[in-house]
């Protein structure tokens, strides 16, 4: 398993009073479940009603080799490395 | 006792205090929940705070605590099932029947807590009942607003499908619409598409309840079997909020020119108030601006039952009135669109 962080959007972050959650896991699905178990209401503001990511919710994780959209990815299967981080972003828009 | 009066906006909630129910000043603080939708305010029935969020992007949370400081939210929220392919857009409000605490959302649907509002239990009666898939939501949403229970007799009224009654706990359902204009006529069920914007009971009566309808205020004498017009006085029959100062048996409403327009008429911000029980209303404006355009939404009005009357309008203007509606004062702040104004009686300022 690898140490990594989650990084919450500032509007989240003030709903659930926590900027990043800490995990250990060995592929991103994990992180996001220990997520999940972590820090009550993180699941329900990110996910809807079917399990996937909201509409205005992005996914993304900082690798070595730049930044993965998990919207690109098949499966949140895919293996994590020491270093990387997933950062939570929301759309911008809005009045 | 010191007077709270919680503002919810469209960009966090705003909270007005004064020291006793006369004086007028007030200090102000906020915002809560910067960034959130509160669209909703309940005390639980150990005097701790509940409150509606939601965000377009994260949906809708629930958040409580003793006191204003400290608000975490609660783990499991209300929620549809997948299966029921309802998203659950927003709490549009909390109604406290003893222990027990509704939340009416958008989409339309009931929920209730048995634990001060830490978890939720659907009122399946209410979104299985036949009618649900010719509901039709309003331009506000199709949502479950206004709430009035006693005993297992519950009315739940919805936008834009009318009042559902429920005489067993919510198991079953049936519309109670009779007399009041049908908006948006279903070809089947003729008890649903009205829109009903508020509802208000006499507790003393609660057979006995007044409705803001999107076209009509309306009285009921028989819980809501037959409705009939009450609209004495009023400039227009359109309007979103009305409440009751049930001590001075005053009615207050905000009526607006039309569905079209949705501004007070000509301008002219007026509150209207009833003491004959919705016979006649009459307008309530020592203190309010000429050239106002701004509307008073949904849930935007309150009374605090000691003779405070309160509002808030999309301009984000709030106004107090200490002597039910004869004079008003603008509170200080220019805030968000304001969604929900509630007033509570607090033992100290602050708790």
């Amino acid at each position: 398993m690898v140490a990594i962080r989650i990084e919450l959007p500032a509007v989240l972050t003030v709903a659930l009073r926590r900027d990043h959650v800490d995990v250990q896991a060995d592929t991103l699905a994990e992180a996001l479940t220990a997520a999940y178990a972590a820090c009550p209401g993180l699941a329900p503001a990110l996910l809807d009603e079917s399990g996937a990511f909201r509409e205005h919710v992005l996914c993304l994780l900082e690798t070595a080799d730049g930044t993965l959209n998990t919207r690109w990815l098949d499966s949140l299967e895919r293996p994590l490395v020491a270093g990387e981080r997933i950062v939570i972003m929301q759309a911008v828009s809005g009045g | 006792m010191p007077i709270q009066l919680v503002v919810g906006t469209v960009k966090g909630a705003f909270v007005y205090t004064k020291p006793e129910a006369a004086s007028q000043d007030w200090t102000f603080e906020g915002p809560l929940f910067p960034g959130w939708k509160v669209s909703a305010v309940a005390r639980d029935a150990a005097g701790g705070w509940v409150f509606a969020t939601s965000s377009f992007v994260y949906g809708a949370m629930i958040h409580r605590g003793a006191t204003l400081d400290e608000l975490p939210n609660v783990e499991a929220p209300p929620r549809y099932e997948e299966s029921q392919g309802f998203k659950l857009n927003e709490v549009w409000t909390l109604h406290r029947d003893g222990e027990r605490l509704f939340a009416g959302v958008d989409e339309a649907g009931l929920f209730v807590s048995e634990d001060g509002g830490a978890t939720w239990s659907e009122v399946r009666g209410l979104t299985d009942h036949e009618t649900r898939p010719q509901w039709f939501p309003g331009f506000g949403g199709l949502c479950a607003h206004h709430l009035l229970t006693r005993g297992d007799e519950i009315w739940c009224a919805i936008s834009a499908v009318g009042v559902m009654h429920s005489s067993d706990g919510g198991k079953t359902w049936s519309g109670r619409n009779a007399g009041v204009k049908v908006l948006i006529e279903d070809e089947s069920f003729k008890d649903i598409g009205t829109c009903v914007h508020a509802l208000v009971a006499d507790p003393e009566d609660p057979e006995r309840i007044w409705r803001q309808d999107h076209a009509g205020m309306y009285r009921t004498h028989d819980g809501g079997r037959q409705w009939d017009l009450i609209q004495e006085g009023l400039p227009s029959t359109f309007g979103f909020p009305l409440v009751r100062d049930h001590g001075a048996k005053a009615l207050f409403s905000a009526p607006l020119d039309s569905d079209q327009f949705r501004y007070p008429t000509n301008g002219e911000l007026a509150i209207y108030r009833s003491t004959d029980d919705g016979d006649s209303w009459h307008a309530c404006a020592n203190g309010l601006p000429t050239d106002s355009y701004h509307a008073v939404l949904r849930q935007a009005m309150a009374v605090d039952g000691a003779g405070g009357v309160y509002f808030g309008n999309a301009g984000g203007e709030v106004f107090a009135s200490s002597d039910l509606g004869d004079s008003w004062q603008r509170l200080p702040g220019s805030l968000p669109r304001v969604l929900c104004v509630e007033a509570f009686e607090t033992a100290a300022a602050g708790a």
